[in-house]
């Protein structure tokens, strides 16, 4: 309890009169200062009644317009105040805003005759965080005394970092039920998992003979484990210009992160070799072999956490920069093709195009044959890098292509490519229709789009041992499958 | 018919008070029998402290004729403008000016005076006892004998001079007051006290939160 300027006026008079009693010696005087400050005490005691009954009968109330917000987002918060009956005090109540927002702070006043009173203010969230509010601070005041204390709710508010929120992997609108798992091999051979047991056959290694289903069945039988196998993954990420559409931070690359994450820790957690291979739009970006070796995992994560679109001028600079500090590398013809070779020749073939000399115009007529191939390197890109990969991985892999519904042919071709080499495909396609925000108006576009990109999908999956997954957000997915169903009832 | 003093409602003051964006400038508050001293002119039910003041001023009389008067109307014309507080002091600078210095022989007449201004204490009361009226003069009837005995008790009985008195009053105020500051640090804050529920879902965190707080009180 603090007390005010007129506190202190009124009990200088109280002592004004004590010392001119007794200074004249006069006791009358005295008398006047005792009835004094037995008003200052009564005073006190009704000032602290009247507090007692207001904090009984007050309710104080600190509401944010949601209990989860982003970052840097701006959202409502409401200070009320409520009283059952009016009190005789002067109330000013200041909102615990938590330290971590900006904006104009909150306060109510409430004056003697008021019941309830309430104040609206927009709060900004830059941390990202659970924020809890302080205790509003009531402050009440007669004039005289003043009390300061805390006293109401404090709510809290989960302040998320901008980025994908509620991610959708699935089939056709329906959610993959579980995007994960352990992968059977379907062959049989050393291992701890009990396949099958079998009649024995001339041949099978006596130790194999489960002694204890013979003599239940009477006829040798052996015992089949499933063969323990790594299942080599590539994570075949596509990272070009296309990918950056979305709004910040909810681009269709944040959302593929996430799938390329979890699916590379999956593969971690189950010791399964694991490689990258990052296309941009010149080419290959990165690329790492499949590895089992805890650093390359390590090396994976972070490589897609500062995985970035690429921006077609980046490329073309980085390229030229490869192709000049490559120039020296010499290759034999029957070698396979790398992507250093490739992009050499894409270099040479610049190259010739601007020489003048005697010898680049006897060789330009049979480079001219080569253009189809070089609009394949320039253009299609994603094609010619797993391409690349696959030639330079002779064992079988499991790929997992992340890409979007772009350019649907050279995916075609790249999927195709990939089966050919034995390579098992699963496909993360980020719908373009779903982070479009110029369609998001109109939803009979945005349905017919969605259907085009269905159609494309499934006729991925059609082919053997290839999945194709859609990932995309998943409240802009349900206003498209609300819009088709509104479509197809009218 | 003191129940009919209620407040008058927010005067200006109030409004001042609480600023149009919401903060409390306790400054700016009004001393807290401002409108109960308007109702008492806007009021008939305010009678009692019209007869007190009244009562006021026929002691006066009795005391020192139309001195007395003038003293007693200036008296109650500063309760109306300022508070009861500077009323009594002007009242007992008055009287220092009307009363002998001997007061045996005028003893009824002071008497009569300082009953007047005990009336004036117990019904004009300040707004935070409107609801509470009869606590608030008891407390005040309590405060007086309080300080009325301790100053009597040190100055008679005990024979000390009257500036001993006077301090020991002051020290009887002090302490009273500072025990009303524990009785709102114990009782009235408790019953305010967040639910220490809401602080979170770990305890330790509920208890450090609390811990934490920062005790913006100054000691009266």
């Amino acid at each position: 309890m603090r007390v005010t300027r007129r506190f202190w006026a009124t009990l200088a008079l109280s002592g004004f009169l004590a010392a001119l009693a007794a200074i004249l010696e006069r006791p009358l005087l005295l008398s006047g200062s005792v009835l004094i400050g037995a008003w200052i005490l009564a005073a006190q005691y009704s000032f602290l009644a009247a507090l007692e009954r207001t904090t009984r009968t007050m309710s104080v109330t600190q509401s944010p317009a949601s209990s989860s917000v982003r970052t840097d987002s701006s959202m409502a918060v409401t200070l009320a105040v409520t009283l059952a009956e009016p009190i005789p005090l002067h109330l000013g109540i200041e909102a615990g805003l938590p330290v971590a927002t900006t904006g104009d702070s909150l306060n109510v006043a409430v004056t003697p005759e008021m019941t309830s009173s309430e104040q609206t203010a927009s709060v900004t969230w830059p941390v990202a965080g659970r924020q809890q509010f302080s205790a509003p601070q009531l402050t009440a005041t007669d004039g005289l005394f003043v009390a300061t204390f805390p006293t109401g709710d404090r709510p809290t508010v989960t302040v998320e970092p901008r980025g994908p929120r509620r991610i959708h992997v699935g089939e056709g609108g329906t959610r993959l039920a579980s995007a994960a798992g352990k992968h059977t091999s379907e062959q049989h051979g050393s291992g701890i998992e009990l396949a099958e047991i079998r009649e024995y056959t001339p041949g099978d290694a006596t130790r194999r003979i489960d002694w204890k289903a013979t003599a239940r069945l009477g006829t040798p039988h052996v015992r089949e484990h499933e063969t323990d196998t790594d299942q080599r993954t590539l994570l075949v990420v596509d990272h070009r210009s296309s990918l950056a559409t979305g709004p910040p931070n909810e681009t269709k690359l944040d959302y593929l992160r996430n799938v390329m994450l979890a699916t590379a820790r999956n593969a971690h957690d189950l010791t399964d070799p694991i490689g990258l291979l990052g296309i941009g739009d010149s080419g290959t970006t990165t690329y790492l072999e499949p590895a089992t070796a805890l650093d390359s995992y390590t090396t994976i994560r972070r490589e897609l956490l500062e995985l970035e679109p690429s921006s077609i001028d980046a490329d073309h600079s980085e390229n030229a920069h490869i192709s000049r500090s490559n120039a020296a590398v010499m290759q034999s013809p029957h070698e396979s093709p790398t992507l250093r070779t490739v992009r050499r020749s894409a270099s040479d073939l610049d190259e010739f195009e601007t020489a003048s000399g005697s010898f680049a115009q006897t060789l330009r007529p049979f480079y001219a044959d080569q253009q189809p191939y070089r609009w394949r390197i320039r253009e299609q890109p994603l094609f010619n890098s797993v391409r690349t990969a696959l030639a330079s991985n002779s064992e079988a892999v499991w790929m997992a292509v992340f890409t979007d519904d772009s350019n649907p042919t050279e995916l075609r071709e790249t999927v195709s490519l990939a089966r050919q080499n034995g390579a098992a495909v699963t496909i993360f396609l980020a719908p373009t229709v779903l982070y479009d925000s110029q369609a998001a108006g109109d939803r009979e576009r945005m349905r017919n789009r969605y259907l085009e990109f269905e159609t494309l999908r499934r006729e991925l999956a059609g082919m053997d041992r290839v999945r194709a997954l859609e990932v995309g957000p998943r409240d802009r997915l349900s206003t498209i499958l609300e819009a088709g169903r509104d479509g197809d009832r009218q | 018919m003191t129940d009919r003093l209620e407040p008058t409602g927010a005067d200006e003051t109030d409004e001042t008070a609480a600023r149009g964006d919401g903060e409390l400038d306790p400054a700016a508050v009004e001393p807290i029998e401002s409108d109960v001293r308007v109702a008492v002119v806007l009021s008939l039910g305010a009678l009692v402290v019209v007869l007190s003041l009244g009562a006021l001023v026929v002691a006066f009389t009795a005391l020192a004729g139309l001195r007395g008067t003038i003293g007693a109307l200036a008296t109650a014309a500063v309760w109306y403008a300022v508070g009861t507080p500077y009323a009594i002091a002007l009242g007992h600078v008055v009287l220092l000016t009307l009363a002998p210095t001997s007061i045996d022989s005028h003893f009824r007449a002071l008497v009569g005076i300082e009953a007047a201004f005990v009336l004036l204490l117990l019904v004009a009361v300040p707004r935070t006892a409107s609801g509470n009226r009869v606590r608030h003069a008891a407390a005040v009837l309590g405060g007086i004998a309080v300080l009325g005995v301790t100053a009597w008790t040190v100055w008679l009985p005990l024979a000390q001079p009257i500036w001993v008195a006077a301090g020991a009053v002051f020290v009887v105020l002090a302490c009273c007051g500072y025990l009303l500051h524990r009785y709102e640090l114990v009782v009235v804050r408790e019953v305010a006290k967040p639910d220490a529920t809401d602080l979170g879902t770990d305890p330790g965190e509920a208890t450090a939160r609390t811990d934490s707080q920062p005790d913006t009180q100054s000691e009266q």
